[in-house]
């Protein structure tokens, strides 16, 4: 289907004067965006990973700096064994 | 009424233009919408101001009535502002009111009179959503190496604060007359 066409993939719900930033930051991680002339950001996501990284981006834009102080802490603090350093 | 005349548009609105600055249109097309948005709201927040200075009244009448003048034509002026820029850079500013409504960053106070308290703190809110705005347009600006927009909106952010101190200068519960105070 063409980006250009109204109904293509799903609409994320952001602020009108970030969507441009979201949209840069998909384009670097590869994920296909678009924002059409209504002033909505659209995205296309096929797989588990690309969601979470559209869902981790746009965090950034919509929560309170706080509320991103906070997540990154207990990520810090979050003990998971990472497969890369085996 | 009379009907304007209908004529299809040399640009449509939202199609953004060449620049002579060296701006590709991938980063003035984003550009031009910030600025969109900030004229919207700024022309909004001038007609909310313009509003409250008709049909203010009360004990300060006189010192918020012109508190309101300066600040209708301060937001105007910086309205100004962001659609010269939006329009060198190639686009084009919103002229109706529904695209102006559409692209406004606060809900505008509803028709009518209120209290001056209630208006003031109207005023507060809107100026509020404003800073925020600027302030992510100015990042957004910055990471886009547009230098001078961003200069632009930083000038516009030091003057909006300004306007909020003294929103809440006004709206602080002090005052000399013994009567307001104990």
């Amino acid at each position: 289907m063409n980006k250009s066409a109204p109904n293509w993939g799903h609409t994320v719900s952001v602020q009108r004067s970030d969507r441009w930033s979201v949209h840069r930051r998909l384009q670097e991680l590869k994920i296909p965006s678009v924002c059409p002339a209504d002033g909505t950001l659209r995205v296309r996501v096929n797989h588990a990973v690309a969601l979470m990284l559209v869902n981790s981006v746009v965090r950034r834009f919509t929560l309170p700096r706080q509320a991103g102080v906070i997540w990154l802490e207990r990520c810090w603090h979050t003990r998971l064994p990472c497969t890369a350093d085996r | 009424m009379t009907t304007p005349t209908t004529q299809a548009p040399v640009r449509p609105f939202g199609e953004v233009g060449n620049n002579p600055v060296g701006f590709d249109r991938d980063i003035t097309t984003s550009i031009c919408e910030g600025l969109n948005l900030t004229f919207a709201s700024l022309q909004a927040l001038s007609l909310q101001y313009q509003k409250h200075h008709f049909v203010v009244e009360g004990a300060e009448f006189y010192s918020i009535h012109e508190f309101l003048q300066e600040s209708y034509e301060a937001t105007r002026e910086l309205a100004h502002d962001a659609a010269e820029r939006l329009n060198g850079l190639g686009g084009i500013p919103a002229g109706s009111f529904t695209t102006l409504s559409e692209l406004c960053c606060f809900t505008p106070e509803p028709d009518g009179a209120f209290t001056c308290r209630h208006m003031l703190e109207s005023d507060l809110t809107a100026e509020q959503a404003v800073i925020g705005l600027l302030r992510r347009l100015a990042t957004e600006a910055e990471s886009l190496g547009d230098r001078a927009t961003r200069y632009l909106y930083e000038q516009m952010l030091l003057k909006t604060e300004d306007r909020a101190f003294h929103l809440e200068h006004f709206l602080a519960e002090d005052s000399l007359t013994f009567a307001f105070t104990r």
